[in-house]
């Protein structure tokens, strides 16, 4: 389908989906790795591009109530993890706006030195 | 143009004022000036005087004496300083020694220009002692006069060397002067109405200048103006091009196989390359006179084809792939069937997916977001790599050195591979998609992530302008500047419609429909300016031109704004 428009955030360690291997964040985006999704670890990010959203989906976590959205690669649709749009419980305010990416459905790469 | 000398005291120097060329008499109630015994003089309102001497000096140029000496009577003032008109006599007359005490009654000596203005009075003097053959004439003007006034030395040496032409015909040539017969006497007038102030003596031809003045601020207000600056309509009626002279209907709808990603005309306007996802790369020959396209050639690129590239010299084609493809591909044109001519690769994980030619043809910048930026001599297969920079878009300068390229820190930067120098030009708060430039190298204009495009002052790096109404969220689109005075932007965009602005304004002065799903590529002819074409992802080429007055070209609707 043309050619489809995907950034890229740079970095020397990167994250790609998977699937497909688009890049979708880097090492130094993440904000913490002590996270569990359905398939296991998962990881924090505060910067993730080349993401598709779903609508806002209310959810009890671990942490207490939160409304999502599932995001997806850009390039395949393929799900990689979810975003938090809005925490109930106050202490957990700090995950607004960030991405949580499943460790089994990214990979790791090297990234080069950039200019 | 002279008649008698004004009454007033006006002979002194550096007069201002267009009051002063009139008799101060008192004026009767009914406006008449009783000098002339008020008989058929018509009194001017003083802002309107200048309009009047405007006119007269109009009439004057065309020769029409009678009727400027007509028009001084009836108005009862002078058009300019009688001074004034008495030096461009003694001048038009060849009356030297006239006209430079003339002009020094007009000028302070003092001034610099004054003496420059008296060196070419000389000048012209000297020039024609010389072309009737009075050589001693020449020589004693050159020692007893020119060289006195001690100006301009670099010029004042020159003139000896005239001594030696043996006619006038050499004499002419070597001066680079046209004779007296020639215009020279009336540019002569023409520099000394330069210096003198505007009151005293008109600057010349100074109505044609405001009237042609006039017709370019028309054509800069005219929408679809799609012809060279000035245009040349009648003073009648302001001028406006129609919607019908600007390319704006379909006239030929082109196949491919498969979405069309990239189309380029080559910089003759005569040939179009389209590529298309499936890898196939069609050269069309077009046909100006009459909107057509015929095919050419066919490539089978074994990649898709997501950029082209013509060299400037239009017998080569650089081609990029869209994503995995680790080379740029080099195809050598013109002959009668495309001939590969080399690969530009250097390692299979590497992504290449923009180009530039250098303006000789032999180098060309190629690059991708892995990291790749190479500079590649098609002479000697060498290829300079620069290292860091994930490239979105690049572009080559006319001096053969200077790189810009956009990247995926949203930065236009510029590269010297020579000296290896290199600058940040602009940084957006977008991701930019595509970059283009325009051929004078003033601009520059980006596609950003969802925010239309934005058009950058190349020298300065200051934004200039955005353009919105297209529609961006997930594809690559690409803009360009195109038409006459490449005064338009042409870019594809996700609603499916053909976007066209005007370089001065931000929102489009056409969309026009057709195409079925998303235009990626339009690109505008760059000879043959009433044209351009989009490339889309419903497989089509589709090339836009004037809707001429036939039933049976495809028509197709478009909305102006």
């Amino acid at each position: 389908m043309g050619k489809l428009f995907l950034e890229h955030p740079g970095g020397t360690r990167l994250y790609s989906c998977a699937k497909c291997s688009t890049v979708l964040t880097n090492r130094d985006y993440l904000v913490s790795t002590r996270f569990t999704g359905s398939t296991g670890r998962a990881f924090l990010f505060k910067k993730v591009v080349n993401l598709v959203m779903s609508e806002k989906h209310e959810r009890m976590m671990l942490t207490g109530r939160h409304i999502v959205r599932d995001v997806s690669c850009k390039k395949c649709k393929n799900r990689v993890g979810w975003m938090y749009e809005y925490a109930m419980v106050e202490g957990q305010r700090y995950k607004e706006g960030k991405v949580i990416l499943e460790r089994q459905l990214i990979v790791d790469s090297t990234g080069i030195e950039e200019i | 143009m002279h008649t008698q000398p004004v009454e007033s005291s006006t002979a002194e120097q550096g007069c201002s004022g267009s009051d002063n060329l009139n008799n101060n008499k008192p004026r009767t109630q009914n406006g008449h000036n009783n000098s002339n015994n008020g008989v058929g003089t018509v009194y001017i309102p003083p802002h309107l005087r200048d309009t009047v001497r405007l006119i007269g000096q109009h009439l004057a140029d065309l020769g029409l004496q009678k009727t400027v000496q007509q028009l001084v009577e009836e108005c009862d003032s002078q058009l300019e300083h009688p001074l004034a008109s008495q030096l461009r006599d003694n001048i038009t007359s060849g009356l030297w020694e006239e006209a430079l005490e003339v002009f020094g009654e007009l000028a302070s000596t003092a001034e610099s220009g004054a003496r420059e203005i008296k060196y070419r009075i000389l000048e012209q003097k000297y020039l024609e002692l010389l072309e009737s053959g009075n050589q001693m004439g020449a020589l004693s003007c050159l020692q007893e006069e020119i060289t006195p006034l001690q100006h301009s030395a670099s010029k004042v040496h020159l003139l000896p060397s005239y001594l030696m032409c043996s006619t006038p015909t050499e004499l002419r040539s070597q001066a680079k002067w046209s004779g007296a017969a020639g215009n020279s006497r009336q540019r002569l007038i023409h520099k000394i109405q330069e210096f003198l102030p505007v009151t005293v003596m008109l600057p010349p031809k100074r109505l044609e200048e405001l009237l042609k003045q006039a017709m370019f601020l028309q054509s800069q207000q005219c929408t679809y103006h799609n012809t060279p600056f000035p245009p040349c309509s009648s003073l009648l009626v302001d001028h406006s091009c129609s919607r019908d002279k600007f390319p704006s209907e379909t006239k030929q709808i082109l196949e491919h196989r498969d979405e069309v990603l990239h189309c380029s005309w080559s910089n003759s306007g005569l040939y179009l390359a389209t590529g298309a996802l499936d890898g196939s790369l069609y050269i069309w020959k077009y046909n100006p006179q009459c909107y057509q396209l015929v095919e050419d050639k066919l490539i089978d690129a074994l990649f898709s084809v997501g950029y082209i590239a013509w060299s400037p010299d239009d017998t080569m084609l650089c081609i990029c792939g869209v994503e995995k493809c680790p080379e740029a591909t080099v195809y050598t044109v013109s002959g009668s069937t495309a001939v590969l001519k080399c690969k530009i690769s250097q390692s299979p994980e590497d992504v290449l997916t923009t180009c530039a030619w250098s303006p000789d043809n032999r180098y060309i910048y190629t690059g991708g977001q892995q990291g790749q930026f190479y500079k590649y001599d098609l002479h000697t297969s060498t290829v300079y790599k620069w290292e860091g920079i994930r490239l979105h878009g690049v572009a080559t300068l006319r001096d053969n050195k200077t790189v810009l390229a956009a990247d995926s820190h949203k930065r236009v930067r510029s590269y010297n591979f020579e000296d290896h120098s290199e600058q940040t030009i602009f940084e957006s708060e977008q991701q930019i998609i595509s970059m283009s430039i325009s051929s004078d190298e003033k601009y520059c204009l980006l596609t950003l992530e969802k925010q239309g495009l934005l058009m950058i002052d190349i020298a300065t790096g200051a934004y200039v302008r955005k353009f919105y109404g297209l529609v961006q969220k997930d594809y690559h689109l690409n803009a360009f500047f195109g038409g006459a005075n490449e005064e338009f932007i042409v870019s594809g965009s996700e609603d499916h419609r053909v976007y066209v602005y005007r370089k001065n304004c931000s929102t489009p002065i056409l969309r026009l429909d057709g195409h079925t799903s998303v235009v990626n590529c339009v690109c505008w002819n760059p000879v043959y300016t009433d044209c351009f074409v989009s490339g889309s992802d419903d497989a089509n080429v589709r090339l836009w031109a004037p809707p001429l007055p036939s039933d049976e070209s495809e028509c197709s609707s478009g909305t102006q704004v």
